[in-house]
Parts: structure tokens; C-alpha cells; sequence
């Protein structure tokens, strides 16, 4: 079987791709038997047990404290309404315990030199003030710590100590605390039986060489505050559709129940608003997004299922069910759980202060009626985006990126997990957007491209 | 010290003299030297802009080429006649067939439009040219407890890619200039939707129904006034407080901008035709002068 | 609809009437007419549209694309736009709807439609050179005089008459009443 079609770029670019020069060849031209993931999320996840399971040693690095990404945030998935949570929490286990498998979480990439099957990577251990081999993640620390702040893991809707875990499956297990936040006060010390506060720790720099890298960063939502006429970052009951996870989640900020942030009271009537962020030449971002459609159908769906009366409805220009089980989906959200399907994009959310509800201003284009329907919640549903720092880590990388700031691949069909950089591979929402299937299936493809560098010794 | 040549329109100096008044009195305290555009012509907004766009590019680009002449940039102060402008400069900027066509009207006359010229709206004189700092430093009598109304006018912000004065979503120049003149700026539903003024043409009372929206979503802020920077909506949106609907106890006093920071800079009434306003401003300016 | 043995009652038309929407893209300003998806965003931005029952416009770049010229070019819907261009700030496409209704204006207008306001305030100012000769009275001389302005407003009225000459030929502007 031949070897992977060779990426066109020179290798002059490998070496282009960190302060030093290209050091002369190792005299035993070993291809290092590692590979290096960077994302902890579920293609990154993917990547990594595909892997190490066949007998590699995988280096995953994860920015935050724990793997997991945004699966982990999300309550359901569509179109089956899994339980997201249940369906990844099986694999961050699995990840962790992997004895093939090193886990660098609240890790940075620093740096990367070599070329393909020969990378030598640094990394930056940011000090979590725990050490990790004492932690059990009991939580004891946690329960004395006086500050809070907002938990990023819940858009900024709930609460965590400065000592925290983001959310209770967070892998590893081990505490972190945020020094910016934290007073000193060591009464998360004093509280810890094991001893595992240290904080005198420093962040740690840690070298290693791996035959190839794997880039599995997500994505994030755009912003909607770009959206003045939208209101959301000013209208308290206007929010994105990850907020809307974190509230509709039983382990959320409010255990599940979905209220609204003005006033606390369960909304009636909800509006979601779709085609905000994609689809849209003005905010530079012409492209679909793929996943926000079927997104927003199932978070519609969730609304009804909480609370059958609701009055739900979606405002959009088109509903892309594209993938198996999609248009079923569609069509169960309509006829099964009755929301309410309008075409026509909105305009404009204002509030009614008298009421406290939001007039949301969209026209019926199958009536040519322009009206302002009432909510008492709207949700936008925004396109997904590349992460802010994937150009830093395409820049270390020396991995070319395409014009939306995506990760740029070597051919559309036959190379769609191949960066133009070889040995270099991308998976997950870094190379466009994708829904979870396709994440998994794209981390699958890239293990198995990288692994055919650390098994035949390089690039044919 | 800056100059501009100083471009009125047809309206402002018959049905709303005042304004031009107070632009004059106000830029000259901030600095800023008007010279008056004589010999100029109707701008060609709205009427000949809808019936022929090579009309209309000559009838604006007469201006521009006029300004090119004197030497300085265009100041215009109407809404209407900054979009038109500002529309052909960029239509002769990159079209040059028509700047050619344009050209050869004004041969004759010793005119040419070359593309020197810049035109700016009042709000960009403020923001660009004078600055809030300078303006800051220059309040000698600032108002207190009022609250009020920014209305910028559709031609003046949009389409941005042309005009380029403010964020046309969310515009701040006016309520930036309020608040530094100690006023309370208040946001309203609708802040940036049209007074109705173009639609006088067509439909009168269609006209009045916009208009009245925009006032009865400022009424709901409980503004103490409006201040507004276009001729056509000051008029308007004075003009359709005056129908049905709304008594005359509820009407909202509407100031143009300089007529609004006048005061707050240690200038008389007069020389800001406070008088001329047809909804008296006497409650919004007691606190900072004698009226 | 079912085909049946004699012709379907209503013929459904699977191509625009007429290269109408060619004709307006190919204008400066109407470019992106084609990009349009029918999303309704610029109606609910509207004004008009949410104070009128009959001006939608979506429907009118709707009529457009499927070449409905006669009926767009006579009717008077298009000069109902304000031009306050909030849609085409909002249009997701990029859809310049403004200056499509002012392509749509320029052509009906050279083909005879043109509403009774508009030809007379654009006679008006090809006489005068200027919008508001007949309402500039001595009232307004002496307001200006008072407030320390120049009364005298310098307006040419030379410029517009060669600007008629050159567009408008010999006669006043010519169009059929509106309405």
C-alpha cells in the first residue's frame, strides 16, 4: 500500500518553523516513535487512542485543566439527543488511563523544530499550584476556599473557586488553581490531607520528541456581540447557544433548569435565531457553518422537552438537515415536539421595559408579513469559528492556513487530514467546521496518517 | 486652523437658518474657519438622484470640483447633501468614463474634480477634527440632570463603507458630545431607524407614522429632548409633533447639535437662533443660561 | 400537480419572464441583486415595510429575479423606498437594496414612470438651481439677517440648465402621473 501522497511543500518550510536553524540530521535517522496531539477535545481524543492502540506513545496536550473540549459542555447531541457527557465520559477515562497515552493538560505548545519523523517539541507545564501525583481530586480545598469567580466551563453563568475543577468529570482530576483570583490565603493548604498544594510551583518546560503532530483544536463560537441589532451582551435573556447548554445541563449552573438570566423565572416562549456569525459577507464570514442548524433544532427540541408547553420557534433563512438521520430529526422537532418553523431571519431584539419580555422583529416571508414576536428568551445560535490562537500554533507549526483562518489541507478529497507541512495532521473543527461524528471520524483519519510515518520510518 | 468651505444645502439656510447660525458660532469658538461655498448648486439628493444617476453625479460633483477651487475640504451639514457627496465622490473616484463626462460639463466654467477634495459631515468635525478633548476643556456651563436623545440620521451614517463617520449599528459621536456637555444620553428602541423625512414626498402621512414611532420610542426613555445633526430630520421629526396624536404639553423639544453644545460653550441664544426652534428648548437650556 | 390528459391549469413558470435581473446587475449598484436569498431580513428592517401593507422589499428584489420588469418599472413601489439603508447594512448577502430601487427609479424613469412629485421637484430644481427659490421670501431674508447670516444665497442657476440640456433634452421631464 503505497505511503500517503506527498505534501507539496519544500522542507525548507520545516525548518522555517522555530527561532534555531535546521540542526544536521541525527546520524541514526530513527523516526521517534511518538506522536504529539494538540487539543484535548473528542478528535483529539480520537486521534490519540488510535495511536496508542496500536502500540505508539501519544503526548496530549490539552490548554485547559481537563480533556473533554466542548462535548463535554453540551448536554445533547443530535440527532440521536445522546447525553453528551455519558457518551464522552467513558473515553476521558479511557485517554487517562492509557499507559501509552501522556497526558499534558493546562499545557501550552511552545515551540516546535525537526521535520517529519523527527520533531522536537517544547511545551510549557503552566503550574497548576496542585501537584498531580498527590491529588485525588477530593475537593476539600475547594470547600475552603473563600473566592469565586465565573466558571468558564459555564460561559461565565455559574461559579468556581479560585482552587476548581471546571466540571465533575474534569480529567485529570487533579485541582488547579487559578493564581489570579487566588488571595493566599492556604486555607485550601491547611484543608488538603494529601498535602498536594505547592504553591511555590513553577511552570515547568518539558522537551520531547515525537515522528508526528496532530493539530485537534475545536473551535469557538463568534462572538454575537459583533451583532448590536441582536442585543445579546445588553439584553440579559438574549444568549448564545453554549450559555443555553450550560443552562438546560443537570450539572449546570442551574442544575437543568432553564431560566431566565433577567429575572429567573422559567421563559414561555422562546425564540432561537439562526444564521448569526455564518452566512453573513459583512462580518467577513460568507461560509455555513454546517453544524448550526441541526444545533439549533435540537436545542429547540430540548426546550419542549423540559417544558412541553413552551412556545418555541426558530427564525431562519434555510434548515440544512444534510447528514443520515437529519431531516428525520427535522421533522420529528416539528410534527413530534411541535416547534414552530419560521422563515425569515431576524432583524432586531429589543426589550419592552414596561413587560421585561423581547420583541424579536423578523417578517414571515410565507406570509410577507414583517412583525415583532414576542419572547421571553431568545437564543442566538452562532457559527463556529478558529479558536483565537490557532494562527500562533499554525506559526510554530509552520502549517499554512487558508484565508478564514482555518488550518489549510493538501487536497480537498484525497489529502483532507493532511497539512501542507509533512507529518503535520488536522482533525476536528481546526481544518472547518464539523459536527461530532465527523470530529471522530477526521481523528481517526489523522491517526492513522501519522501513523504511517511512526511505522515506516518517515515520509515515503 | 482648520478650514473647510462650508456646504448649506437648499434647506438649511430657508427652513432651518438657525442651524447654520449655530454650526458657524460653534466651530468658529472651537477653531475651525468656514469660508461660504458661493455659486454652488442643489446637491441633486433624492428627486434628480432617483431619476438620473449622471445628473446627479454632475450636480454633486459641481460641488466637489467648486471645493477644489476654493482649495479646502467640504463641511456639509445636512444628512442629505453629506450621503450625496460623499456617494459621487466615490462614484467619480472609481468610475473615471463618468468623471470624464462630469468634467466636460464643468470645463467651461474653469471647474475640475480631480479627487482632491474630501467631504465631511458635522459629526466628523467633531470627532476628527476638533476632538472631545479640545471640546471637554472648552465647557464652561454644563448642563446637569438633563436627559436626551441622539437621532443621527440615516444619510449620515450609512452606508458606512462610504460615509464612514460612525458605527451605523451603534453610533456614539452625538451621546459621546452629550455626555461631555453634561447631559445624560439616553438610549432608545430604534435609535438608528429613519424619521420618516424622505417619505414626505409620496405619502404624507406615512411619513408622519415613522416619525411619530421614533418619537414615541424617545418619549418612552422619559428624553428631556433630541439632538439631531440633518436638517431634514430636525424638521421632521419637529414636524410631526405637530399633527395628531400628540398634545401640545407632550411635545419634545428638538435641538440641533451645535444649538445643543452652544450654550455649554459660553454662547448667547442668539447667536444660536434658540428663538427659531418651534418646540421652545427654555426647559433643557435653564440650567445653563438666561433664556 | 398532477399532469393530467389536458394542460395543467396553472402554468408554473420555471424561468424569470424576462433577463430583467441581468439588466439591473449589470448597473453599478444592483451587482449583487443575484445573491439574494428571500431571508426577509431587509423587510423586517423596514420602516415602510412595517408601516404599509403593500411595500415588501423582498417581494420587489423577488419580482425582480423572476423578470417581472413591466411590473416593477410601472409600479410606484419602488419610489416608496427611503433610502435609509438599513437593510442594505444588515443584508447578510451583501444585497444593496437602495441602490437597486435607484437603478430600478433611473430606468423606469427614462421609460416614462416616474411619480408627479418627483418630475416637478425635478423640474423645479433644473429652473432654479436649487430646491427652495419660491419659499425664500423676504420672512426668510430677515431671519437670516437677523441671526447675522447673508441674506443673499449666491445659488447658480446657469450649471442646471446646462445639466438639463445634456440629460433631460429641451422639454421639462417627461412621465406619466403615479397613482
Amino acid at each position: 500500500m503505497p505511503a500517503a501522497a506527498k505534501p507539496q511543500s519544500s522542507r525548507k518550510v520545516a525548518a522555517r518553523s522555530s527561532r534555531t536553524a535546521a540542526k544536521p540530521k541525527p546520524a541514526a535517522k530513527q523516526v521517534a516513535q511518538a506522536a504529539l496531539v494538540v487539543g484535548g477535545g473528542v478528535a483529539g481524543m480520537q486521534a490519540s487512542l488510535d495511536l496508542a492502540n496500536q502500540g505508539f506513545k501519544v503526548y496530549l496536550v490539552e490548554k485547559s485543566p481537563s480533556i473533554g473540549g466542548r462535548m463535554a459542555m453540551l448536554d445533547k447531541t443530535f440527532p440521536t439527543l445522546d447525553c453528551s457527557a455519558c457518551i464522552l465520559t467513558p473515553r476521558l477515562s479511557e485517554v487517562a488511563r492509557h499507559p501509552n497515552i501522556k497526558l499534558l493538560t493546562y499545557t501550552d505548545l511552545e515551540g516546535v523544530i525537526g521535520k517529519v519523523g523527527n520533531f522536537k517539541v517544547r511545551v510549557i507545564k503552566r503550574a497548576r499550584y496542585v501537584k498531580e501525583e498527590l491529588c485525588a481530586g477530593c475537593g476539600a480545598c475547594a470547600k475552603e476556599c473563600p473566592v469565586e469567580v465565573p466558571n468558564e466551563f459555564d460561559q461565565g453563568l455559574g461559579f468556581r473557586k479560585a482552587i476548581y475543577v471546571g466540571f465533575p468529570q474534569s480529567t485529570p482530576s487533579t485541582y488547579t488553581i487559578d493564581m489570579e483570583s487566588c488571595i493566599k490565603c492556604k486555607r485550601c493548604e491547611r484543608a488538603c490531607e494529601r498535602k498536594a498544594i505547592d504553591l511555590e510551583m513553577e511552570d515547568e518546560r518539558v522537551e520531547f520528541d515525537v515522528g508526528a503532530i496532530i493539530i485537534a483544536t475545536g473551535y469557538r463560537l463568534f462572538d454575537v456581540r459583533r451583532y448590536y441589532r441582536l442585543g445579546y451582551g445588553r439584553l440579559p435573556d438574549v444568549i448564545n447557544a453554549m450559555e443555553y447548554e450550560r443552562l438546560i445541563n443537570a450539572a449546570g449552573p442551574t442544575q437543568g433548569h432553564l431560566i431566565r438570566l433577567s429575572d429567573g423565572k422559567t421563559p414561555q416562549s422562546i425564540g432561537f435565531v439562526q444564521c448569526v456569525g455564518a452566512r453573513d459577507v459583512n462580518k467577513g464570514v460568507p461560509y455555513c457553518s454546517r453544524v448550526c442548524c441541526m444545533y439549533g433544532i435540537k436545542n429547540a427540541v430540548m426546550a419542549k422537552e423540559h417544558n412541553p408547553s413552551t412556545d418555541v420557534t426558530i427564525y431562519y433563512a434555510d434548515i440544512r438537515a444534510f447528514g443520515k438521520g437529519f431531516e428525520e430529526f427535522y421533522e420529528m422537532a416539528r410534527t413530534r415536539f411541535g416547534v414552530k418553523f419560521l422563515r425569515g431571519r431576524a432583524a432586531e431584539i429589543i426589550e419592552d421595559v414596561r413587560t421585561g419580555k423581547l420583541h424579536l422583529r423578523a417578517e414571515d416571508t410565507e406570509t410577507a408579513q414583517p412583525q415583532e414576536f414576542e419572547h421571553d428568551m431568545v437564543v442566538i445560535c452562532p457559527g463556529i469559528q478558529p479558536p483565537d490562537d490557532l494562527d500562533k500554533i499554525a506559526e510554530k507549526l509552520g502549517v499554512a492556513m487558508s484565508n478564514d483562518g482555518y488550518v489549510d489541507v493538501v487536497h480537498r478529497y484525497f489529502g483532507p487530514v493532511d497539512t501542507k507541512m509533512p507529518g503535520i495532521f488536522v482533525c476536528g473543527c481546526a481544518d472547518g467546521p464539523k459536527d461530532i461524528p465527523d470530529s471522530v471520524t477526521a481523528g481517526s483519519a489523522a491517526a492513522m496518517k501519522a501513523s504511517i510515518i511512526l511505522a515506516k520510518g518517515g515520509a515515503a | 486652523m482648520k478650514e473647510f468651505v462650508l456646504y448649506t444645502g437648499c434647506t438649511a439656510p430657508v427652513r432651518l437658518p438657525a442651524y447654520e447660525a449655530a454650526v458657524k458660532a460653534v466651530l468658529d469658538k472651537m477653531g475651525i474657519k468656514l469660508i461660504d461655498m458661493k455659486g454652488a448648486n442643489c446637491c441633486g439628493a433624492q428627486y434628480v438622484e432617483s431619476v438620473n444617476r449622471h445628473a446627479f453625479a454632475a450636480m454633486s460633483g459641481r460641488i466637489l470640483a467648486l471645493s477644489e477651487k476654493y482649495g479646502h475640504d467640504i463641511l456639509a451639514i445636512c444628512g442629505a447633501c453629506s450621503g450625496s457627496l460623499k456617494w459621487v465622490k466615490h462614484e467619480l473616484d472609481e468610475d473615471w468614463k463618468l468623471r470624464d463626462e462630469v468634467n466636460a460639463l464643468l470645463a467651461d466654467e474653469g471647474l475640475e474634480y480631480t479627487g482632491k477634495t474630501q467631504v465631511k459631515h458635522l459629526l466628523q468635525i467633531f470627532h476628527e477634527d476638533i476632538g472631545y478633548d479640545a471640546i471637554k476643556a472648552a465647557i464652561v456651563k454644563p448642563y446637569s440632570g438633563i436627559r436626551l436623545a441622539a437621532h443621527y440620521g440615516c444619510h449620515v451614517t450609512r452606508p458606512y463603507d462610504i460615509v464612514r463617520v460612525d458605527d451605523p449599528e451603534n453610533p456614539t459621536i452625538i451621546d459621546r458630545l452629550i455626555e461631555i456637555a453634561g447631559g445624560t444620553p439616553v438610549d432608545y428602541t430604534g435609535k438608528t431607524r429613519c424619521c420618516g423625512g424622505p417619505m414626505l414626498a409620496m405619502d404624507q402621512s406615512l411619513a408622519v407614522k415613522i416619525g411619530l414611532d421614533k418619537i414615541r420610542n424617545i418619549r418612552n426613555e422619559k428624553a428631556d429632548g433630541i439632538v439631531t445633526a440633518c436638517v431634514f430630520c430636525d424638521i421632521q421629526l419637529t414636524q410631526v409633533q405637530f399633527g395628531e396624536g400628540v398634545g401640545e404639553k407632550e411635545r419634545i423639544p428638538v435641538l440641533t447639535l451645535p444649538q445643543f453644545l452652544g450654550p455649554a460653550l459660553g454662547i448667547s441664544p442668539a447667536k444660536l437662533g434658540i428663538s427659531f426652534n418651534k418646540i421652545s428648548p427654555s426647559k433643557i437650556l435653564a440650567g445653563v443660561m438666561e433664556v | 400537480m398532477s399532469e393530467t390528459a389536458h394542460e395543467p391549469r396553472n402554468k408554473i413558470a420555471h424561468e424569470p419572464k424576462s433577463t430583467f435581473s441581468q439588466e439591473i446587475a449589470a448597473q453599478p449598484g444592483g451587482e449583487y441583486i443575484r445573491k439574494c436569498i428571500q431571508c426577509g431580513l431587509c423587510t423586517a428592517s423596514c420602516m415602510v415595510a412595517n408601516y404599509t401593507d403593500k411595500y415588501r422589499p423582498r417581494k420587489m428584489v423577488q419580482k425582480i429575479l423572476i423578470g417581472e420588469r413591466e411590473e416593477v418599472l410601472s409600479s410606484e413601489l419602488p419610489w416608496l423606498c427611503m433610502t435609509c439603508r438599513l437593510c442594505e447594512e444588515r443584508c447578510q448577502e451583501g444585497v444593496s437594496l437602495a441602490e437597486i430601487f435607484h437603478v430600478v427609479r433611473d430606468i423606469a424613469a427614462r421609460e416614462g414612470h416616474i411619480p408627479k412629485v418627483f418630475k416637478d421637484t425635478v423640474n423645479l430644481v433644473m429652473k432654479d438651481g436649487w430646491l427652495l427659490k419660491g419659499s425664500y421670501t423676504d420672512f426668510e431674508q430677515d431671519d437670516r439677517t437677523s441671526l447675522g447670516l447673508d441674506p443673499d444665497l449666491n445659488w447658480n442657476e446657469e450649471f442646471m440648465k446646462k445639466v438639463k440640456a445634456r440629460y433631460f433634452g429641451k422639454e421639462p421631464v417627461e412621465g406619466g402621473e403615479q397613482e
